[in-house]
């Protein structure tokens, strides 16, 4: 693998007169990247890491559990978790809105970035779109289990049958089907898409006909003729074109769940901007969480470099802001519109009964992020992963704070009651992890982390220095 | 919204912001790590997760094959799927109630009060309601034993009876044990068993009895009557310490009666006091209470007298004088009690309760004399139970008995004095010094263990009988199913050891009936001539006033349990599950106190909840040596040094729910507090009341939680718009029609969706706050009615009760003397209802006539529906709550559902729904018949159970009837009207009748209009 870049040159300085490079090492070439990239697939499978193994072994077991879980659901039914009268929703409903608002980033990189013709996404948008699909698979998990009968949760489709029963078109839950179930479908479209040219390049390499045959499978024919580039960027650009609403459109879906309610603390019309910047600030955060450990343990540093790591920084700092001012606004409202249910549900949230869950949240989610006003901790990498992985811990609690301290006072103080959690709620929530790291070993020892292709174009325009 | 000046609150722990409760309260919220594996053990979860993956592969089996067969002849008056409607009758405690059971396909379903009995006029209590669940119990005795062995009734004529039989002449050694009987046929077989067996002694226990009343009216009257008060009649009733709207056997027709006062559309309010230890129901619904220990009413009852004697001229001999009370707020209430009965001489009413002395009695009757009560609002009829020993001494002279060998033989008719026996009683000893002992009873209980034999008896439903009510009906039951286990009833058994006459002839000749007659009366339920004549008794001058002994730390006082009385009924889930009136507790019995009380004792003073669950601490009372250790409930307006705690619990053979002591599948229920019970005394002092080192978790269908205080100034902030109240002079009845409904203002609401229009029918209903008593009898009626199941003391614990119709209750004002606030509350079928738009699969829908329905078999469970549902009414299955009933040996408790309703499956959520099969059963009837429905004809399980009908059910189109009336009266408004859900549920305002004496400087609750300060 080919490491020779200097590490003292900074690419990210903002100096308008010099365009900075954003794939650093001069002895960086098309081959050279092939070897990187591909080049991790194939080191696998000459002596694949003893940590690998010791990895997936460990996420395979979390999955196995989760699979038991689920399986003694099915059986006794969803009274194993918390959820009770009045939080009928608790931690499988907070889980699925934290999977599905990390799935936003990799979507958001991917499309309205490509839109934007930002080049440095290419060199993390494999990468986070991998971390999209397999979030919205953690996500998918949560509605579907958390049901009373998981059995017939497919009526929640509008399939034809002989009942003619149709859904309720007027509950968001069945507008939560259609948008999550679009957003994977095309997620994993573009994913998948974006993949092809890569598929052949391993193809190409392949030494072993095994892996020659099956990575020739997936690229579906790919030979690199003018033709199919010509139109596989026009599909791209369509299919990012389709991906772009989605972006702004599911977490505003999700966030309907609950603002279409009637019930104090999730009935407001901020939701759906609130939870967009909420998912982007999380999906960021999240991929930054993966990428710093990934880039070093991989020797990508000279692909996603330290300029990378920055522009997620500013926007984590951005959306942590706007996710901020969200918080700031709800209260704001819910005492000028002099609801006294409303008024009640977030003076509660901040000092009733869950107020440590609030104040984790505010912590987490907006203040420490503030810390990237600092370029020294914006460009630390130790210091990011630290609030990174605080802004993950502060956006599950968001969802925790909307979803359980609502409910469990509500209107009626006689119903009101105190959400306590049984250890499935938590083992089902690792669990989730155990399907989110299995599914993202296994992308990382088959399939190339960094769109090479892609790069490669990034690569050709700062060599050429237009 | 007004806010006004009311502080209201729902547990102590509200009211006790300490900075200590505070940051125990943050320490305890803050970790809510979960502490077991919601009761699974790791073994036991590998166990299931294994068998769920081996039983993956079974999910392709099918149901199993039943085969059904039509009638080749059906049976007369039998059409399938018709109920039919059976008069019978349940005793309890020596006092026939009527009833009128629901029968389908040969099985009863559910227990009516009987309409043309005088004291049910339809409605029942909650023990009545529950009987239904008593008679398929699967735990009931189903064979006749014998040293512990099964064994058969053939053996039992063949080698147990020949024993007893044997003393037939002289009787002598033979001893009958029985729990109190009304029952005319029983008193004529047990005179016939005087004459075959004439040394036979025959001794009568129940352990909570009226036994004090009899004394009373003894001394007062010379011999005993039975008092009979007519609250209908009354404008003052004054409760000192009385049961008069719970335990007394008459409390249906005193509700009823009471009721009617407390509408102010019928023109008059009464008003009423209370002076007593225990904040219950009377209190409850007291304009006045004044809460003191039960040893110090004598003295309160005498202030009062001397009150009446001093300023209203009432001549009484002889005078308590120098007569006082404590406390300032007591003092006021005796002169606002006395110039209030001076002012409705003839009309009003006096009584004390059972715990209450012989004396106090006496002098009450006499006071109700001096007033003029006596044949207006009091009158008398016989008392049968004149003549026989109290219940203890009762139970006392067998003891003596048997301990000094003159018993040989004992007979036992059900009760269980094994285990409600005083303490100073040893009843087991006693019992195993008799060679022969045979105990019948419905349960194999604590007291059958002892004896040699043990012979299942019928239950009410399966077996003729008779009875006597309270105000003197004779009441007849008939069976509705045959024996299930091969049964035999009292007179049966007791018939089986006579030589002479027959049951028939025996029960012909204490019924006194010709063919004719006896068939009506069968029919009926009721015999046209009552049992029990009037009297008009003659007064016999009363003792002297002798102030009560006042040397007492802690008075300890007991009472039949709300729910399960004096144990009997401890294996009933549908009563260990039901909510307490007062405490919301489930599963347990606990020792009330003031905080006061609590305070002194060392012990918390707010409530501890640990993740959510509220642990109470333990006190260990011990009387005369013995000690029992009981969970501490701090309840508000109990009076300060009074404990008070509840009988029944603590049943060491009870069955699968009761409690089988040593089995871990049965817990034993609660604490068993009759072991400082002594025969002595109904109150008395504790010689020590001590801070146990346990702890004890409650679970409660409120407060399930601690609660800061930030929440309990949002409770007081709503409250007076979720429960409004009023006092009279603060309201007029034809004054605004929307008074109660501007409590909230809110701007002109505007519907998402086209608007729904009734069709037909608008199926509507009223619920009284004012008549509201919070007795409970809506909540076991609707899960009679509507089988819906119990989920276990852990499922409450996690909140997950299961009752569609619950009662919030609320205190307001004082933690020393608050006062309660309560509301029944089950689904208001909105119009714009918000959980059915919000369900994904359409699974609860809105139909023509008004109705919230329920599909249960579209239902997904996503709960979405009850998150957004404001009044929380909606129940969810979590897990699979009849597992029980998949056991081969509770097969009979199938008998107990309601064919008409679902029995829903794990994973579907479930409401209250009107009772639609109710109004689809009329709606059928009527268009068979074509006939228009008349208003009345369609009663709701919860309606129609109701004693004081606060409970109203109706068309909303049709303007004459009673529900529309009652919507466009003024005390009507909606419960969160502002959310524009428009409920079909309305309330009336509750309205409380204070004297003006004693009026509070602010007003109490919301007043409309009237305070137009704020939040308009």
């Amino acid at each position: 693998m080919s490491s020779q870049y200097d590490l003292q040159i900074q690419n990210e300085i903002e100096d308008p007169t010099i365009r900075p490079k954003l794939i650093m090492g001069d002895s960086t070439t098309y081959a050279s990247l092939d070897d990187d990239v591909v080049g991790i697939v194939e080191g696998f499978v000459e002596k694949t890491p003893m940590a690998w193994y010791l990895m997936i072994a460990t996420s395979l077991s979390i999955l196995t559990m989760l699979g038991g879980i689920v399986a003694y659901l099915i059986v006794t039914g969803v009274g194993i978790w918390g959820n009770q009268s009045p939080v009928f929703w608790g931690w499988p409903i907070v889980n699925f809105v934290f999977w599905v608002g990390i799935a936003h980033a990799g979507t958001l990189i991917s499309a309205i970035l490509f839109l934007l013709k930002q080049d440095w996404r290419t060199s993390i948008n494999r990468f986070a779109e991998a971390m999209t699909i397999f979030a919205v698979c953690c996500a998918g998990l949560f509605p579907g289990i958390h049901v009373g009968r998981m059995w017939v949760v497919y009526w929640l489709f509008p399939i034809p049958n002989q009942m003619e029963m149709w859904p309720n078109f007027r509950s968001p839950l069945l507008w939560d089907v259609f948008a999550v179930s679009t957003y994977a479908t095309i997620s994993l479209l573009f994913w998948y898409m974006g993949l092809i040219p890569d598929l052949a390049t391993i193809r190409d390499r392949a030494t072993t006909k095994l892996r020659q045959g099956i990575y020739a499978i997936f690229s579906m024919g790919w030979t690199g003729s003018s033709r199919h580039w010509h139109r596989y960027e026009k599909a791209y650009l369509i299919l990012a074109g389709l991906a772009t609403p989605l972006v702004l459109s599911v977490h505003t879906v999700v966030s309907f769940d609950f603002a279409v309610s009637q019930l104090p603390g999730w009935h407001t019309t901020i939701f759906p901007p609130y939870f967009v910047a909420g998912a982007i600030f999380s999906g960021f955060a999240m991929v930054n969480t993966l990428i710093i450990p990934i880039r070093s343990i991989f020797k990508l540093q000279h692909v996603v470099t330290l300029r990378h790591l920055e522009v997620m920084n500013k926007v984590i700092l951005a959306t942590g802001s706007m996710v901020g001012y969200a918080y700031a606004m709800e209260f704001f409202i819910a005492w000028y519109s002099g609801n006294p249910y409303e008024r009640f549900v977030f003076e509660n949230r901040a000092f009733g009964n869950y107020w440590w869950a609030y104040w984790t949240m505010v912590s987490c989610n907006v203040i420490f992020p503030q810390l990237f006003w600092f370029k020294g901790i914006r460009r630390s990498v130790p210091a990011m992963l630290v609030v990174c992985i605080f802004v993950n811990v502060g956006m599950w609690f968001e969802r925790f704070v909307i979803t359980v301290t609502s409910l469990s006072r509500d209107f009626l103080p006689g119903s009101w009651n105190y959400f306590k959690p049984t250890a499935f709620d938590y083992l089902t929530f690792l669990g989730s992890f155990g399907l989110f790291f299995t599914l993202f070993l296994l992308f990382v020892r088959f399939l190339p982390m960094i769109a090479i292709s892609e790069v490669k174009g990034i690569l050709y325009k700062q060599n050429s220095g237009h | 919204m007004d806010s006004n000046t009311t502080q209201y609150w729902r547990s102590l722990g509200e009211l006790n912001q300490t900075d200590d409760f505070k940051a125990k309260a943050a320490e305890d919220l803050a970790e809510s790590l979960p502490e077991d594996f919601s009761g699974v053990s790791r073994r036991r979860f590998m166990q299931l997760t294994g068998a769920s993956m081996a039983l993956a592969g079974v999910s392709s089996c099918r149901w199993q094959n039943e085969k059904i067969l039509p009638f080749a002849s059906r049976p007369a008056n039998r059409i399938p799927g018709k109920a039919v409607h059976y008069a019978s009758a349940l005793e309890r405690g020596g006092y026939g109630h009527g009833v009128s059971v629901t029968s389908y396909d040969g099985r009863p379903i559910k227990v009516e009060g009987n309409k043309l009995d005088t004291i049910s006029s339809g409605a029942t209590d909650v023990f009545a309601q529950a009987s239904i669940l008593e008679l398929y119990d699967p735990d009931r005795s189903r064979t006749v034993m014998v040293g512990g062995a099964e064994s058969t009734w053939a053996a039992w004529d063949k080698d147990g009876k020949s024993k007893f039989t044997a003393l037939r002449g002289s009787g002598q050694g033979l001893a009958f044990l029985a729990e109190s009987s009304s029952s005319p046929t029983v008193e004529a077989v047990r005179a016939q068993l005087q004459v075959e067996y004439a040394g036979a002694k025959w001794y009568e226990y129940e352990s909570v009895s009226r036994d004090n009343e009899i004394a009373g009216a003894k001394i007062a009257l010379g011999d005993a009557a039975r008092p009979q008060y007519d609250a209908k009649a009354a404008k003052v009733i004054v409760s000192f310490d009385s049961d008069f709207f719970s335990s007394h056997p008459a409390q249906v027709k005193h509700n009823r009666d009471w009721a009617h006062n407390r509408r102010p559309q019928n023109g008059h309010m009464g008003r009423m006091y209370e002076a007593g230890s225990r904040f219950g129901i009377e209190g409850g619904m007291a304009d006045h209470r004044s809460p003191m220990r039960s040893v110090d009413v004598s003295d309160f009852v005498a202030l009062v007298e001397n009150l009446l004697a001093k300023d209203h001229g009432l001549s009484l001999s002889p005078a308590a004088a120098g007569a006082t009370v404590n406390g300032e707020d007591a003092q006021a209430m005796a002169h606002a009690i006395a110039g209030d009965l001076a002012a409705n001489k003839g009309e009003s009413i006096l009584v004390a309760g059972p715990n209450q002395p012989a004396e106090v009695h006496a002098r009450l009757l006499h006071l109700n004399r001096l007033l003029g009560n006596v044949g207006k609002t009091v009158t008398f009829t016989e008392e049968p139970a004149a003549a026989r020993p109290s219940h203890t001494d009762a139970l006392a002279a067998m003891v003596a008995a048997a301990n000094a060998g003159e018993i040989t033989h004992l007979v036992i008719l059900e009760g269980n004095a094994a285990y409600d026996a005083p303490a100073d009683l040893d009843v087991a000893a006693a019992i195993a010094k008799i060679e022969n002992t045979v105990r019948m009873g419905l349960y194999h209980n604590e007291t059958s263990q002892l004896c040699d034999w043990h012979l299942p008896r019928t239950h009410a439903f399966e077996a003729w009988g008779d009875s006597v009510s309270y105000d003197g009906s004779f009441l007849i039951s008939q069976p509705t199913i045959a024996p299930l286990w091969g049964a035999r009833s009292v007179p049966e058994l007791l018939t089986s050891l006579l030589d002479a006459k027959s049951l028939k002839s025996l029960r012909a000749a204490a019924t006194g009936l010709d063919e004719k007659a006896w068939r009506k009366a069968v029919h009926d339920g009721v015999r046209a001539e009552k049992a029990l004549k009037m009297v008009e008794p003659t007064f016999a001058k009363v003792s002297a006033f002798v102030p009560a002994g006042d040397d007492f730390d802690y008075e300890i006082t007991f009472a039949p349990d709300t729910k399960i009385w004096d144990g009997r009924h401890a294996n009933s889930a549908w009563l260990q599950e039901l909510p307490d009136f007062m405490t919301k507790l489930t599963w347990d019995n606990v020792a009330m106190m003031n905080v006061a009380t609590a305070g002194k004792l060392g012990l918390r003073t707010e409530a501890k909840a640990e993740g959510g669950h509220q642990i109470a601490d333990m006190v260990t009372i011990t009387v005369d040596g013995n000690s029992v250790t009981v969970p501490v409930y701090l309840m508000p307006g109990q009076a300060e040094g009074s404990i008070a705690l509840s009988l029944g619990y603590g049943r060491k053979n009870a069955g699968q729910i009761g409690g089988i002591e040593g089995d871990e599948d049965a817990p034993v229920v609660g604490f068993d507090v009759n072991p400082i019970r002594t025969s002595a005394a109904n109150f008395m002092s504790a010689a020590e009341v001590v801070k146990a080192s346990e702890t004890h978790e409650l679970a409660m269908t409120q407060e399930h939680h601690i609660v800061d205080d930030i929440g309990m100034r949002g409770t007081e902030d709503r409250l007076s718009a979720l429960v409004r109240e009023a006092n009279l002079g603060d309201f007029h009845e034809d004054g605004d029609p929307d008074h109660f409904r501007h409590v909230v203002h809110h701007p002109p609401l505007e519907s998402l969706w086209e608007e729904r229009s009734a069709e037909g029918h608008a199926w509507g209903m009223t619920l009284d706050l004012s008549t509201c008593n919070g007795c409970n009898a809506c909540v076991v009626a609707c899960q009679s009615e509507n089988n819906i199941p119990t989920v276990g003391k852990e499922q409450v614990i996690m909140s997950r009760e299961m009752h569609w119709m619950r009662i919030d209750r609320y205190f307001s004002g004082e933690l020393d003397n608050p006062k309660l606030v309560t509301q029944q509350v089950n689904c208001q079928q909105c119009e714009n209802a918000p959980c059915e738009q919000v369900c994904p699969v359409a699974a609860t829908v809105h139909s023509e006539e008004g109705l919230n329905d329920m599909v249960y078999n579209r239902c997904v469970g996503t709960r979405y529906c009850a998150n957004n549902c404001a009044y929380k009414v909606r129940r969810f299955n979590y897990k699979n709550w009849r597992k029980d009933l998949e056991d081969e040996n509770n097969e009979v408790a199938k008998l107990a559902l309601n064919p008409e309703v679902t029995v829903r499956v794990r994973g579907v959520m479930e409401k209250c729904t009107y009772c639609v099969q109710r109004i689809q059963e009329v709606k059928i009837d009527s268009k068979n018949a074509q006939r228009p429905i008349k208003d009345g004809e369609i009663v709701p399980a919860c309606g129609e159970v109701c004693p004081s009908q606060a409970i109203v059910f109706g068309d909303l189109l049709d303007p004459e009837s009673k529900v529309s009336k009652g919507r466009a009266s003024a005390r009507a408004y909606e419960m969160l009207a502002e959310l524009n859900n428009k409920p079909r549920n309305s309330y009336l305002a509750k309205i409380r009748n204070p004297h003006p004496d004693l009026m509070p400087s602010e007003p109490i609750g919301a007043a409309g209009h009237a305070s137009e300060n704020k939040g308009h």
